[in-house]
């Protein structure tokens, strides 16, 4: 009985910590493509949304890119896209800025390897400046898609 | 129906009609008075604001500046105390959140040009990279007329510095160096800290490029 009284104890004192932690670092937020828009605007009819997901239906690559609310500085981006094939490819990368918009950090270009299905793209960290912003923004081949953003 | 029965049903209307005026009055005067607290609380509290000691603010480049709070409206809002007390919270809250938000940043900028200047130079890579970067970031400049200062290529990271005649042609020149779907100029992180002014009213900007595949600033 004893036993069973310490594991338990031990047990909410783990589960008790693990909340703590969670409730003072974890800040992840995730967001729907549909959330972004046509880095040209008139490139807003290329683009469909199905339940979040952007499609683009145009026959050449477009970027589209999401502006991703931030109130803290480190930010680590995986973007899930979808690509059909290798001649149909993805490149995403996340773009950080000063509050003037000019640029603080990029995260470089990355694509999937793997075509068909839901892919996760794992970009480096960035910093975001004080009062600054962040961007995730993706060029897509035609039939490619992206779905949502984890941040 | 008698004389008297007439001036009694009048007498007695009469005296319902003085009984009602009087409570009006009385209610009203009871209104005034909670008005006229009500009033004071807010002196009071309109004095506690103004006596608060000022407010100091920290700046991009790091100065403290210094104001004043800002005085209170004349016209309070009318909220109840539980509110405003809600409302200091989420000013403290935010205040918290801006200073973690700039010292986070800060200490990430302090571990890129820490890790930078720990690294030694790798030959098999700093040299060809920066001949690379050298002949990328020379012919974007001189389109947004501005000068390349330096290239220092190490292990896995390359320092530029790079100065600008405003912030639109550093603003220009980052964009083309970096966000060219087609063909950047270099697909790694990239970090730059904020500017700083130069001696003939221009602006350097320092930027620090990591190797395709690397980490610049530590994952949280």
């Amino acid at each position: 009985m004893n036993k069973f009284l310490s594991y338990g104890f031990a047990a909410s004192m783990v589960a008790g910590i693990a909340v703590i932690g969670a409730t003072t670092i974890s800040h992840a937020r995730a967001v729907p493509a549909f959330l972004g828009q046509p880095q040209v605007p008139t490139d807003y009819s290329c683009f469909t949304n199905s339940n979040g997901t952007v499609t683009n239906n145009c026959g050449t690559t477009k970027q589209f890119c999401i502006s991703l609310p931030v109130d803290d500085s480190s930010h680590t981006l995986s973007i899930n896209v979808i690509a059909p094939n290798i001649s149909h490819n993805v490149s995403c990368f996340g773009q950080a800025g000063f509050r003037d918009n000019s640029i603080a950090g990029l995260t470089g270009l990355l694509s999937p390897s793997a075509f068909g299905g839901s892919q996760t793209l794992f970009l480096p960290t960035l910093s975001v400046p004080s009062q600054g912003n962040l961007y995730a923004c993706c060029n897509l081949s035609p039939t490619s898609s992206v779905e949502s953003i984890n941040y | 129906m008698t004389t008297k029965r007439v001036w009694w049903i009048t007498a007695t209307l009469l005296g319902l009609l003085g009984v009602n005026e009087y409570r009006s009055q009385r209610s009203e005067t009871e209104a005034m008075r909670i008005e006229i607290e009500s009033l004071r609380e807010r002196q009071d509290r309109l004095a506690v604001q103004v006596a608060r000691p000022a407010v100091v603010v920290r700046t991009q480049a790091g100065a403290p500046d210094a104001r004043p709070a800002a005085p209170p409206s004349l016209v309070e809002p009318s909220v109840a105390p539980a509110s405003l007390a809600a409302s200091d919270d989420r000013a403290t809250d935010r205040t918290a959140r801006d200073k973690r938000w700039e010292d986070t940043a800060r200490a990430n900028q302090t571990s890129v040009e820490e890790a930078f200047a720990a690294e030694s130079a790798n030959d098999a890579w700093a040299p060809s990279t920066r001949v690379a970067l050298q002949n990328r970031l020379s012919s974007l400049a001189r389109l947004s007329s501005s000068s390349l200062r330096d290239i220092d290529c190490r292990s896995s990271i390359c320092r530029v510095e790079i100065a600008h005649q405003n912030a639109d042609a550093s603003r220009q020149f980052a964009q083309q160096a970096f966000t060219d779907p087609q063909d950047p100029a270099w697909n790694g992180p990239v970090f730059i800290p904020p500017s700083q002014p130069d001696a003939n009213g221009g602006l350097v900007v320092v930027m620090y490029l990591g190797r395709a595949g690397t980490q610049l600033i530590k994952p949280e």
